[in-house]
């Protein structure tokens, strides 16, 4: 008889994730369109890893080019000053920094750059960002929502539209934590 | 392949205005004895993977997200309905005054059920009654025994999953195994039996086996909006099953006029094809008998559009109780962070339980009928967890791991409660017609009169406190798991709340417009849905309720216009010999 509840049996992408995350980061990353070097991709996915408190990947380049190119259009040379200086300081942070740690190395940055640093995460959290101009202004506009990290960050659900294992599964609790 | 036509002119047995959940239920059965059958709807056949791609892509995500909007079949919008409806006096807050009307449907094959909540549970004995029962509204022409074998057939036909133990009247044989409460309904229930009120779950029409060459249900956590893989019943399926039996099925056809002839039969209707939208084509329908089954807005908006020499009050009018008696259930709803997990955001999204107090009994001599239900969407089905994210980083400023267990927390705390509260016929309750607001196609927009009498006011603030009670039995808070204490449900903090914000209708359910009665005066349809003023004309669906109740109102409608169907035949075989 299996005594083992689904979840133990079921290999998600947050499982692929995480087996791939084992791989030295340096050996997986290529030039792509947006991002010129290696490094820069690896940087900004990093750096972007550690504001999110989310160990992130190969499988988020595509993802990042988009954020990155969303976050960076229109961008005046101050703001992609501030953008690099951003991605540069926190990927000099070990992995494992804490809140703490993180606000303390951006306040030294000043607040412009404090703000960049929290619209960074929010949109890798929700896949989705504020409109600032054109019609309807105030409204989001979708980036990626199934691979938005809140998906993630709360294992014990996944994007809407998307099957959620065998029928009646949501009658037990969710038994993995954070 | 969809097979469609879209032919200038139309000529059936019967042609049905409306090709959704009681329009196709009722073409299946026609077309399987023998007659000829043309549904014409106003909006277009639903792709499914288009709509979820579109639902994807929609930064709200709501109800009407997936579909596909055409400017010549308008609905009300979920953020705004005023872009459509008309209505007058906004900033009145007094709900005996004005309530803020914001009841849905969709215009398009299949109709409102894409996006409803897939509950069938049958209406109770003494909704049907309720002037005799409790001295509330008004009673039916017919009764729970006369409607019986109909939901059955219905049961059978969207295949509702169910057993004793569901939230419903009369136990009985459900076709299909009972979708089971989830993990939080669980939770609230503990809370609730300390408050002598307890959870069960509710009739679902969504497969909780593999039926009728639909899926079984594997909780995809969007069905409110749209089911990906049609677990879900929704009414294009008996559409495109009269379809396969033969009925023809003309879409994104806008009926914009019904003529009477001189004898007050219906002698023909007037459409305009937008299968080409740059190029409409208009188009004439005739038919021995014509079934309108547009819903409670369109139905009567079209009979009040078609006023003719022979029909000057409108079709179907001579009573002028086309429009009136709208329904629409009411509720404040109340949303707060348990103190442990409860994992919302799995399995059916709108809800698998509801309180099974407060539904129907002695109660109702004072106060309006009530239907609670715990959402398994959190606070947003579709961006709770991303509007928690934007909260710790805009407002707590968390980064890091601190922000990644923030939104988990606070994202599998989330508890939400629906309520829908009945609300009693009133006449000035209406559908009208705002001829100086025209929509795309230069037809008049719907205006609406709505407002709310003290025994639904009483219902709302009961099912508000009874809300507020069982989170605190949780130990809920109000801004966090572990944050501020909730406000205590008090008399003058509800009138506060009401004074500030008033009282809203829900998205749920549109009735009573087009009214069923014995007396040609004071109704719109007889019992069995034909129009007291013209013998060739049928008009089904919520429209024809005399009370609402506040139990879902499809299973019903379907039921209704099941038996509707059946008397159609018996009586078109005995004109035909």
């Amino acid at each position: 008889m299996i005594k083992k509840s689904r979840v133990e049996f079921c290999l998600t992408r947050r499982q692929i994730i995480g087996g791939i995350a084992s791989i030295p980061i340096a050996t997986i990353f290529t030039p792509t369109k947006v991002f010129a070097a290696p490094k820069d991709i690896e940087k900004f996915i990093y750096a972007s890893s550690i504001l999110c408190g989310i160990a992130m990947d190969k499988t988020f380049v595509e993802l990042a080019e988009r954020i990155w190119t969303i976050l960076t259009k229109d961008a005046t040379k101050r703001d992609m000053a501030q953008w690099r200086r951003l991605i540069d300081e926190i990927s000099k942070l070990p992995p494992s920094s804490d809140s703490k740690r993180i606000k303390k190395r951006l306040r030294y940055m000043g607040p412009r750059v404090f703000e960049k640093a929290q619209l960074l995460a929010k949109v890798w959290y929700t896949g989705r960002i504020k409109r600032t101009n054109g019609t309807p202004k105030g409204t989001f506009q979708v980036i990626d929502y199934d691979n938005a990290l809140v998906w993630l960050a709360c294992t014990f659900t996944k994007p809407p539209v998307t099957c959620g294992g065998h029928f009646g599964y949501w009658q037990h609790p969710y038994t993995r934590g954070v | 392949m969809v097979k469609e036509n879209s032919n200038a002119d139309i000529q059936a047995d019967v042609v049905i205005i409306g090709a959704g959940l009681f329009g196709g239920l009722m073409a299946t059965e026609l077309t399987k004895n023998g007659l000829s059958v043309a549904m014409i709807d106003s909006g277009p056949v639903v792709d499914r993977v288009d709509s979820v791609i579109r639902f994807k892509d929609s930064p709200t995500k709501n109800g009407n997200s997936p579909y596909k909007k055409e400017p010549y079949a308008p609905i009300p919008e979920e953020g705004d309905p005023t872009d459509y409806y008309v209505q007058e006096g906004k900033g009145i807050t007094d709900p005996t005054k004005r309530v803020a009307f914001g009841a849905l449907y969709l215009r398009n094959v299949g109709g409102t059920s894409w996006h409803f909540t897939g509950h069938a549970e049958r209406m109770y004995p003494e909704d049907f009654k309720l002037k005799t029962a409790y001295g509330r509204g008004e009673d039916w022409p017919i009764d729970y025994d006369t409607i019986a074998p109909y939901y059955a057939k219905v049961e059978q036909a969207w295949g509702v999953s169910g057993n004793d133990t569901c939230v419903a009247p009369n136990p009985h044989p459900y076709p299909l195994p009972y979708t089971p409460l989830t993990y939080l309904d669980q939770q609230v229930d503990q809370a609730a039996q300390k408050m002598n009120d307890s959870i069960g779950p509710m009739p679902h029409c969504r497969n909780s086996v593999p039926y009728d060459g639909r899926p079984q249900c594997c909780g995809n956590a969007s069905c409110r909006f749209i089911c990906p893989v049609g677990a879900k019943y929704d009414g294009s399926v008996h559409v495109f099953k009269a379809v396969d039996l033969g009925a023809k099925l003309y879409s994104s056809h806008v009926v914009h006029h019904i003529e009477v002839g001189d004898d007050q039969q219906i002698d023909h209707i007037q459409f305009k094809n937008y299968t080409d939208p740059a190029n409409p084509i208009e188009g004439t329908a005739r038919a021995k008998i014509f079934i309108l089954a547009a819903h409670g807005i369109e139905s009567p908006r079209l009979l009040l559009m078609s006023q003719n020499k022979n029909a000057p009050n409108g079709v179907a009018n001579s009573s002028d109780q086309v429009g009136r008696n709208l329904m629409s259930m009411v509720g404040m709803n109340m949303w707060a962070y348990a103190p442990m997990p409860v994992y919302p955001y799995r399995g059916p999204v709108n809800a698998t339980g509801a309180f099974w107090q407060l539904r129907n009994g002695d109660f109702r001599k004072k106060f309006a009928s009530i239907a609670t239900i715990i959402i398994n969407g959190g606070f947003d089905p579709t961006n709770g967890p991303l509007d928690e994210a934007d909260h710790a980083v805009d407002h707590e400023k968390l980064f890091g791991p601190e922000l990644r267990e923030r939104v988990y927390t606070n994202t599998a705390a989330q508890v939400y409660f629906d309520n829908s509260v009945e609300v009693l016929p009133n006449p000035e309750n209406r559908i009208t017609l705002a001829w100086d607001k025209l929509d795309a196609t230069g037809l008049p927009r719907p205006k609406i009169d709505y407002k709310i009498d003290k025994y639904t006011v009483e219902g709302v603030y009961v099912s508000w406190k009874r809300g507020w009670d069982v989170l605190a039995k949780m130990g809920a808070r109000l801004d966090k798991p572990n944050g501020k204490p909730l406000p205590k449900p008090t008399r003058r903090y509800f009138n506060k709340l009401v004074k500030e914000n008033g009282i809203e209708s829900g998205a749920a359910m549109i009735a009573g417009t087009t009214r069923m009665g014995n007396d040609p005066k004071t109704s719109v349809v007889t019992p069995y849905c034909r129009s007291h003023d013209h013998d060739n004309l049928f008009i089904v669906g919520t429209g024809t309720y005399v009370t609402s109740g506040s139990v879902s109102p499809s299973l019903t409608a379907a039921a209704i216009s099941l038996r509707t169907a059946e008397h159609i035949v018996q009586t078109f075989q005995k004109s035909e010999g």
